[in-house]
């Protein structure tokens, strides 16, 4: 534990009942794969610390419960995410068909400026098992929302760790953006004063004179 | 037949299992209950008005029954009880909902081991109220557990420590806590507890863990601190855990327990098919010294280490049990209270056990237990009334470096079990005769008993060397057909059988198998 994490990024991954959250949570986390089902309840949490270009991030992850009947609790969850992964199950069109569901709970609860990352699961399996084809998913995606999207696979571990790692490049350059937009406004700032003073010294010499 | 045999009849087990699960089901049912706000269009000007001045996000989510349920019990008892986690949790801004979700739906399911589930779950539906009124104060209770590391911690221990609870909660402890705060005339406060200072140390803490295997001290830096086998996913088996961890998990062990010798270990059964449930047997609990003299302690009566036990319980094999636990099946068909660790060793759970636990009754006695397979000749299953006699069915035997059992050598584990024999061979002997004193030897269920114990002990002194030591005294003694238990039991008879806890490995078969968080500590 002697990393120093400059940052806490904080992660929640949400999306229709069984498209494998907590599987993909477990798989980016644990890196191994669970073939159990077992429905999480409320909110789950885990953490791991990414090396994000040699630097060490802490990823935290909610982990929420896609059950209809925890949605209402899942908005509580929302304050404070920084980035979302939506995970929708490519052989499940009813979860692909909720996502605008879902990106409307987004909007209505999280943060406006949070990254999302849209994440088709179990990408692994046969094309007639498919309900949701990768190019169809990519066109929504683009033509609806301006999201990055990955078709990922908790079982084969493909793009699992790419789509954490996207988001969390995601998160600091918002972030880093955020503190130059910060600094510059500052230096903008301090500019004007300095300006100000000037216009106020050479007033008061004036003024002297 | 008798009224009781007519109540318990096995051919009715889903009829009465599907009643009781609707009965719970009736009490829980409010909490599960959630109107859908999130699709409609709400008038954010409802809400400005509705609003609360300095209300948290949060709190505008009320119409819910189970988050009132949880802030009730938040800022009503909590506040009330323990101010200080109240702030401390308030301060972190950690809603009761982030940890209360899972812990009241499920009644605490994925909290506690199966074993000490059951112990819980006794409590909370032995109440005379049908909404299960000591969830909110077990609540509070499983929070005072922690408070340490809740208090001490920074945002992510205690999310830890409240998100995958403490494996090694003393469960009586805190079932005891909440008994006392929801009726305080009627059960005595227990002893660590005050309600103003603290306390109780948890056993998170430094004291070798003594129902779930060995934890260790938690570093003083709070952020470092992840120790292996404190605690576990809420959503995953432990058995995925347990193969991941268990080799990482017989280091540490080897590491804690190094400087001991050998330890003893005292197995007990108490099973009894055919005894009136609602006799359930007062069982002693013995220090490891005095095993020898176990019937004179056992009638003396006045050893405030009792735990009282529920005999016959549910049936387990198939019946019980998330998906991955099966294995309970392994480990035993009757269900006692875990030890109440002794104030000698430092006990960290010195909790006042001599008040009987009312709450505690039987829910079912048909299952016999599985008992026929090595004694099979002697006792022919399905008419052996096995008697409930603590004293016949105190089991002692010493496991000297189980733990090391993977590094030693057949011979080593050879004369393990040799020893075992030996040993439990003694303690046989001394039974033997004390029964015999009692005038109580010719009774068929004794007999049996004794017959049983006979088997083991001949079983053991036939000690195969491939087979290893750990799994073989656990199936044995316990004498239940097992399927996987080996690799269960290994990680799980360390020499965490501390001294002065005998039969804490035994009992707990499961209770070890808790995931370190490697996620937590993960630094990759």
């Amino acid at each position: 534990m002697a990393v120093d994490v400059t940052a806490t990024y904080k992660v929640l991954v949400i999306g229709d009942v069984n498209v494998g959250k907590t599987c993909l949570v477990h798989r980016f986390c644990d890196e191994r794969y669970y073939d159990t089902y077992i429905s999480t309840v409320g909110i789950d949490f885990k953490q791991k610390i990414v090396n994000l270009d040699g630097v060490p991030i802490k990823l935290q992850i909610w982990d929420t419960a896609g059950e209809e009947r925890f949605r209402t609790l899942t908005t509580a969850y929302y304050r404070g995410a920084q980035g979302i992964v939506l995970v929708y199950d490519v052989t499940n069109l009813d979860s692909f068909n909720h996502l605008s569901y879902w990106l409307r709970n987004i909007e209505e609860n999280a943060s406006p400026e949070v990254v999302k990352v849209l994440a088709g699961n179990k990408c692994e399996v046969n094309t007639h098992q498919r309900a949701v084809d990768k190019e169809r998913g990519q066109k929504v995606i683009l033509e609806s929302f301006d999201i990055p999207f990955f078709e990922v696979s908790c079982r084969g571990d493909v793009n699992v760790q790419d789509t954490f790692l996207t988001l969390a490049r995601l998160i600091r350059d918002l972030r880093q953006r955020r503190a130059s937009l910060f600094e510059e406004r500052e230096r903008a700032a301090g500019v004007k004063l300095e300006e100000q003073q000037k216009a106020a010294a050479s007033g008061s010499t004036c003024g002297s004179c | 037949r008798s009224v009781l045999q007519e109540v318990m009849d096995e051919a009715y087990l889903e009829y009465d299992a599907f009643a009781l699960f609707e009965g719970v089901m009736r009490g829980l049912e409010q909490w599960y209950i959630t109107t859908d706000h999130c699709g409609q269009q709400t008038n954010p000007r409802n809400n400005i008005i509705n609003a609360q001045p300095f209300a948290r996000p949060q709190d505008s989510v009320s119409s819910n029954l189970l988050v009132q349920k949880l802030y009730s019990i938040h800022d009503g008892h909590l506040q009330r009880i323990d101010p200080q986690i109240y702030n401390h949790l308030n301060k972190l801004e950690i809603a009761p909902q982030i940890y209360g979700i899972r812990w009241v739906r499920l009644l605490f399911g994925r909290e506690f081991a199966l074993q000490d589930l059951l112990m819980v779950w006794d409590a909370i539906f032995a109440d005379t109220h049908n909404n299960f009124p000591l969830v909110d104060f077990l609540t509070v209770a499983m929070l005072l557990f922690i408070k340490e590391p809740i208090l001490t911690g920074d945002y992510t221990t205690c999310l830890k420590f409240l998100m995958r609870y403490p494996a090694s909660a003393d469960v009586q402890y805190i079932i005891q806590i909440a008994l006392h705060l929801r009726s305080p005339k009627t059960y005595p406060k227990p002893r660590g507890y005050s309600s103003a200072v603290s306390h109780h140390v948890p056993t998170v803490g430094g004291q070798p863990n003594i129902h779930r295997g060995p934890q260790k001290v938690p570093a003083t830096s709070s952020i470092g601190y992840a120790p292996p086998g404190s605690t576990r996913s809420a959503s995953l088996p432990r058995t995925q855990y347990q193969q991941k961890t268990f080799q990482q998990r017989a280091q540490s062990t080897d590491q804690t327990y190094s400087g001991r010798n050998g330890s003893t270990a005292s197995l007990r059964r108490l099973s009894s098919p055919n005894v009136d449930p609602l006799n359930a047997t007062a069982y002693k609990h013995e220090g490891n010294n005095h095993y020898n003299n176990s019937s004179n302690n056992n009638s003396s009566g006045d050893d405030n280490r009792t735990s009282k036990v529920v005999s016959g319980f549910v049936r387990f094999k198939d019946k019980l049990g998330r998906p991955k636990d099966l294995n309970i099946a392994t480990r035993g068909t009757s269900l006692q209270s875990p030890p109440t660790p002794s104030s000698a060793t430092g006990g960290t759970a010195n909790f006042h056990t001599g008040r009987p636990m009312s709450e505690l009754y039987v829910v079912r006695s048909q299952s016999v237990p599985l008992r026929t397979r090595h004694s099979s000749g002697e006792v022919p299953m399905g008419q052996n009334p096995l008697s409930s006699d603590e004293s016949e069915e105190e089991l002692s035997t010493s496991m000297t470096h189980t733990s090391d059992a993977q590094h030693m050598s057949k011979e080593d584990l050879c004369s393990v079990l040799l020893g075992c024999s030996i040993k439990l061979s003694q303690n046989y002997v001394n039974l033997k005769t004390q029964l015999e004193d009692l005038n109580v030897l010719t009774e068929p269920s004794i007999q049996s008993s004794l017959n049983g114990i006979k088997e083991v002990i001949q079983t053991l002194s036939l000690g195969q060397p491939q087979i290893p030591s750990s799994s073989m005294m656990n199936g044995q003694q316990q004498q239940l057909s097992c399927n996987n238990r080996s690799s269960r039991y290994e990680g799980n008879l360390q020499p965490g059988a501390h001294p002065a806890h005998p039969g804490t490995t035994i009992k707990h078969p499961l209770s070890d198998n808790q995931s370190p968080d490697e996620t937590l500590d993960a630094t990759r």
